[in-house]
C-alpha cells in the first residue's frame, strides 16, 4: 500500500492524459518551437502558443503575451522580484511566506538596500484583511507579496480583498498562486497591477519544469528587467535583449514537455470542474484535520475551517517530526517532514525549530486513504 | 508603375511580427475566421532575423489586418510575395 500525502511538494498522480500529452511530444515532435520553420518546428510553436492561451485564460487573461514561462515558480518569484525592485524599494509581505520569497528579499536587503515587513498571520496561521490594511498605513510600500495559501498549514489569505487594498492604494502586487493554483480560483483582477507566479508540477498537475508568472496589464510587465538574457529565437541581428513580451523575459530553450503537459493539466481542470476538485480536497480537509484532532496525543495546526485547505500540519507528543515521517513512510504513508522551506511560517503557528509533520491532500487522494492515514498516525501516537 | 504592376502580380502577402509568438497568435486569429494563414520561413529579402513570417493570400489582406489591429497584432511590415 503506499498512499502519497506530500502533493504540497508535488502532485504524484497525474491525469492519464498529462502522461499521454508529454508522451506524444516526446516521441512525435521533440524540437524547440520559435527557432525555425519546418513543420515540426512549426508544430511545437503552435503548442507553445496553445499552452499560453490555455494558461492566460485559466487565469482570466485574453493576453497570451503577458504570462512568461520560466522553469518553476521559484525562478518565477526571483524573475520579478529581481526585476522590479530597486534600490532603497519597501516591501511588504506576510509571515506565511516560502523561502523562495524571503531568501529573495533578504538577498535583495544586502544586494540593494530594498527592506522588507511581514504582516504576521495568527497562531493558527489566519491573516485577515485588517492586519493588511493596518500595516499599510505605517509605510509607503513599493510593492506587496503575498502567498495564496500556505504550504505549511493551508491557510487560504483573503486574495481578492488585498487585490482591491492594494489596486486602491496603488501598490503593485505579487501573488505566490504555487499551493493555489488548480485547488481554488485564482483570477487576475482587471484592476491594479498584478502578478501571480505559479508551478507546472502541483495542483495544475503538470510534470516538474515549468513554471511562470502572468501579469494583469502591460504596464507591470514592462517594468520588470530580465533576470536571464541570450537567445530568443527573435532579433537575432541584435546583440541586446529584445524589449517586447514575451521573448525580453523568456531567453533560452523553453521546458516544452512540462509546458505541454501544464496545458493538459488545465484541460484536465476545466474538464472535471476547478470547483468540484475543490469541494474534494475540502471535504477530505475536514475529514483529516478532525480525524487527527481525534487523536489525544497530536496537536494539529490551523483554523481547521474554510480558511484551510489541502495541507495540514502535526505534531504528536514525545516523538520528533522526523521519527514520526519514518514511522508513516515504513506503514505506507508518504508525507514530507520539517520546515518546508517555510521557517517564518512555523515561527507564525509556533513550531520552529523543531518543524511539523505535513499532510498536503491532491485530487486523487481518496476519503478510504485520509482514513488509513489518520489510523496510522493513531497507532504511532498510542506507541504501535 | 513598373513596380506597382510587379506588387499586383504578386499573390500572396508576407506579415511581418516581432517574434515567433505573434505570428503563431496571428495565424490562429486568422485560421479561426477562415482567413487562409500559413507560417513560413521569414524570407531573408525582408528581415536579417532568423523566425517566421505569416502568408496570406493577397485578397486577404484587408480582412486579415482588420482582424488583427482589433486584437492589437497588427505585423510591423506587409510584403508582397511569391512562394
Amino acid at each position: 500500500m503506499e498512499i502519497y500525502l506530500d502533493n504540497g511538494a508535488t502532485s504524484h498522480k497525474k491525469p492519464e492524459s498529462v502522461i499521454r500529452a508529454v508522451i506524444e511530444f516526446i516521441k512525435e515532435v521533440s524540437c524547440n518551437p520559435g527557432r525555425s520553420a519546418y513543420p515540426l518546428a512549426i508544430r511545437a510553436s503552435r503548442l507553445l502558443m496553445d499552452a499560453r492561451e490555455k494558461i492566460s485564460a485559466f487565469f482570466g487573461s485574453d493576453n497570451p503575451m503577458r504570462l512568461v514561462f520560466t522553469r518553476n515558480a521559484t525562478e518565477a518569484i526571483n524573475l520579478f522580484l529581481r526585476g522590479f525592485l530597486q534600490d532603497g524599494d519597501k516591501v511588504l509581505t506576510t509571515s506565511l511566506e516560502h523561502n523562495a520569497v524571503l531568501r529573495t528579499l533578504s538577498a535583495l536587503s544586502e544586494e540593494r538596500k530594498i527592506s522588507f515587513e511581514k504582516v504576521w498571520a495568527d497562531g493558527k496561521g489566519v491573516l485577515d484583511i485588517e492586519r493588511f490594511e493596518e500595516a499599510l498605513k505605517k509605510e509607503k510600500y513599493s510593492l506587496v507579496v503575498a502567498n495564496h495559501i500556505s504550504n505549511v498549514v493551508g491557510t487560504i489569505l483573503p486574495l481578492e480583498e488585498v487585490m482591491t487594498l492594494c489596486a486602491d492604494k496603488g501598490i503593485p502586487l505579487l501573488v505566490d498562486a504555487v499551493q493555489s493554483a488548480g485547488t481554488v480560483f485564482v483570477k487576475l483582477p482587471s484592476e491594479g497591477d498584478v502578478a501571480l507566479a505559479f508551478t507546472s508540477h502541483k495542483s495544475l498537475l503538470g510534470i516538474q519544469g515549468a513554471g511562470g508568472l502572468i501579469f494583469n496589464n502591460d504596464s507591470l510587465a514592462k517594468r520588470i528587467r530580465p533576470l536571464i538574457t541570450g537567445g530568443t529565437g527573435s532579433l537575432s541581428s541584435k546583440e541586446t535583449q529584445p524589449d517586447f513580451l514575451p521573448d525580453k523575459l523568456e531567453s533560452g530553450t523553453l521546458p516544452m514537455p512540462a509546458i505541454v503537459s501544464l496545458a493538459a493539466g488545465i484541460d484536465f481542470i476545466t474538464s472535471t470542474g476547478l470547483g468540484k476538485i475543490e469541494n474534494h480536497k475540502r471535504r477530505l480537509t475536514r475529514l483529516l484535520f478532525n480525524g487527527l484532532a481525534s487523536i489525544g496525543r497530536v496537536t494539529v495546526y490551523g483554523p481547521g475551517n474554510e480558511r484551510q485547505i489541502s495541507v495540514v500540519s502535526f505534531s504528536v507528543k514525545g516523538i520528533g517530526a522526523s521519527e514520526v515521517g519514518d514511522k508513516l513512510a515504513s506503514r505506507g504513508v508518504y508525507c514530507r517532514v520539517g520546515l518546508h522551506c517555510a521557517p517564518s511560517a512555523h515561527r507564525t503557528i509556533g513550531t520552529f525549530p523543531d518543524g511539523t509533520v505535513r499532510f498536503s491532500l491532491g485530487y486523487f487522494n481518496t476519503e478510504e486513504e485520509v482514513q488509513i492515514a489518520v489510523d496510522e498516525v493513531r497507532k504511532i501516537a498510542a506507541g504501535r | 508603375m513598373q513596380q506597382e504592376d510587379k506588387k499586383e502580380d504578386k499573390k500572396y502577402r508576407v506579415l511581418m511580427f516581432p517574434s515567433v509568438h505573434y505570428v503563431m497568435r496571428a495565424e490562429k486569429l486568422l485560421r479561426d475566421v477562415m482567413v487562409f494563414a500559413e507560417s513560413i520561413t521569414a524570407p531573408r529579402e525582408f528581415t536579417p532575423d532568423c523566425g517566421v513570417a505569416l502568408l496570406i493570400r493577397k485578397e486577404d489582406l484587408e480582412q486579415a489586418l482588420s482582424v488583427l489591429k482589433e486584437k492589437g497584432l497588427a505585423p510591423e511590415a506587409v510584403h508582397p510575395y511569391d512562394k
